[in-house]
């Protein structure tokens, strides 16, 4: 028999698949559902410094091999937000990890600080939202520099373990990832969407998404994901949640050998809906029984010299 | 979940004052029950329930908000986008004495249903209500048919005065129904939900709640406590599983923040 449970920093995960943020985390009802499902951990939608309706429709739209979307950050109130939280740890079994974000370095520290209260088992710092540029300046994720100060301030204001969500969108993601665990993070999650890209219905000559641009996922973004995980697994010492286009067992342990200790999977609940879990569990055994791997550790990093 | 496919507006018919039926050029393999997001690029993208199946998309829409303003502006010839058909959720055929209960624009995903329903030789009975006599639709159509027809308005101008609720409440302690569908204001359906546990008749539902991608994956639309999504198990739910649930409740709005109904 081949164990693939795992452990982010001593909390157990029964397997290494996690909802990633922005699927299916509006309640806790249905991040309920997605762990009753199979997932190893869930992740909520990112919690904000004030309630937020997002952008207007149409937020999302299915391109070749992946998604764009540009839902924008829409959240309740923090009150409701928090009430949603506390619900979700309270009810769930599976860990749960608070994504959240803010408009200042300060505010990540001021939302950091109020989510704890719900005693999640990890917050995770949304420094990467592609689709943000207006109002809230390049994302914070694409600086080393202010990734740091982030990473601080919130973990002057919280004991939780903090999750840092890093963008794609830069040159040198390992530089970012080690300003990132320089200042105290204790786990990175990469990546985020790409780009952000376009799709433009060609019959009205008009842009599909109401933001005209939206963050790219899904299948297209896996090799660059893996590339981005490898990069970074070089670069730490923390441990990595792989996020990126994981459909199947094998894009799993892709990503694990590439040095991820969990898998985030989100737009691969659009193509194989919620048995995706329970799916990807499912072939990630078949693989290790077939290859004489007992345990997932035994896969972590395997592709590094 | 796929893209928008640009369609051009065959047809556009008042129904009532405040409701207009658009028939598009597109044929869709939808069921009864099931709906499709509808796009009017630079004005927002909405679901909308299939008012007919017969040959080409129709949908059956009241002016309610800023996307609707605008989809009424539309003329045929004039072109919208169409994604769909969503909702594994549709309704399905069962029982032999069989009550339609409709609540305004309510009647639009209810009409296919009903010939379905009339193909098996069911005993029909349609109960619509409206707010007042010119807001009652299909009334000519849904007389050809071999059902009864009861009319309830909210003041009176066409069959009995007052609601859905009453005429149904009226018809089940006389009659032998086994099996009711509605769709229509949440409040109402509520009423008729607990009405159909108390008689222990089965009742299908056809929930609305605010969606964003439509086809399962942002949970927008997700029912408290079962966490089940109106876009992708729904948008017809059976009164057991929304017993105890946020139905005639609250629902949540774009923020994801709860609102009372």
């Amino acid at each position: 028999m081949v164990d693939i449970s795992t452990s982010l920093l001593g909390v157990r995960l029964r397997n290494p698949t996690v909802l990633a943020s922005g699927i299916l985390g509006v309640t806790a009802s249905s991040l309920k559902r997605v762990a009753e499902a199979g997932a190893g951990a869930v992740t909520m939608k990112s919690i904000g410094p004030e309630r937020r309706e997002g952008h207007p429709t149409p937020v999302v739209v299915e391109v070749t091999s992946g998604l764009l979307n540009a839902v924008g950050l829409s959240c309740p109130s923090p009150d409701e937000s928090l009430e949603e939280l506390r619900k979700a740890v309270k009810e769930i079994k599976a860990p749960v990890i608070a994504s959240f974000y803010g408009r200042t370095v300060k505010e990540f520290g001021e939302v950091a600080e109020r989510i704890s209260e719900a005693k999640p088992a990890f917050i995770e710092a949304n420094i990467s939202c592609p689709n943000m540029e207006s109002e809230y300046g390049k994302p914070f994720g694409t600086d080393p520099e202010v990734t740091g100060k982030i990473t601080e301030k919130v973990k002057n204001k919280t004991r939780i373990p903090l999750i840092v969500k890093l963008t794609p969108n830069v040159l040198d993601i390992a530089s970012i990832a080690k300003a990132a665990e320089s200042a105290g993070a204790d786990i990175i999650s990469a990546i985020n969407s790409y780009g952000p890209g376009m799709a433009i219905n060609i019959e009205t000559a008009k842009p599909i998404l109401s933001n005209k641009f939206g963050g790219m996922s899904g299948s297209a973004i896996k090799p660059l994901a893996v590339r981005c995980v490898y990069e970074i697994y070089e670069a730490v010492n923390i441990p990595i949640i792989g996020v990126g286009g994981i459909q199947t067992g094998r894009d799993a342990v892709e990503m694990m050998m590439a040095g991820a200790t969990a898998v985030g999977v989100g737009t691969a609940v659009m193509n194989r809906d919620l048995k995706v879990f329970s799916e990807i569990c499912g072939e990630l055994e078949g693989f290790m029984e077939e290859w004489g791997y007992s345990k997932i550790d035994e896969l972590r990093g395997k592709a590094h010299d | 979940m796929g893209a928008p496919d640009i369609v051009r507006i065959l047809k556009v018919k008042d129904e009532t004052p405040t409701v207009k039926t658009f028939t598009l050029d597109k044929k869709m393999a939808a069921k009864p029950g099931q709906f499709a997001m509808l796009w009017i690029p630079g004005v927002g993208e909405k679901p909308f329930s299939f008012s007919s199946l017969k040959d080409k998309a129709e949908f059956t829409i009241r002016e309610v908000g800023a996307f609707t303003k605008k989809m009424f502006t539309l003329k045929k010839g004039d072109l919208i986008g169409i994604r769909g058909p969503f909702g594994d959720g549709c309704f399905r055929i069962e029982g032999k004495k069989v009550c339609v209960a409709a609540g305004g624009v309510g009647i639009a995903p209810l009409r296919p249903i009903i010939d379905e329903l009339l193909k098996g030789g069911r005993e029909l009975t349609v109960i619509q209500g409206a707010s007042t006599v010119d807001e009652l639709m299909w009334i000519d159509e849904l007389k050809k048919k071999k059902l009864d027809l009861l009319i309830a308005t909210d003041d009176g101008t066409c069959g009995s005065r007052g609601s859905v609720c009453d005429v149904l409440h009226n018809l089940l302690d006389k009659g032998e129904i086994d099996q009711i569908y509605t769709c229509g204001p949440e409040p109402m359906m509520k009423v008729i939900a607990d009405l159909s546990l108390e008689k222990k008749i089965p009742c299908q539902i056809s929930l609305d709640r605010y969606m964003k991608c439509g086809n399962g994956i942002c949970g927008q639309c997700c029912v408290d406590p079962s966490g089940k999504r109106v876009c992708k198990e729904g948008p017809v739910f059976t009164a057991e599983e929304l017993k105890d649930s946020e139905f005639g409740r609250y629902r949540r709005d774009a923020s994801g923040s709860r609102c009372d109904i």
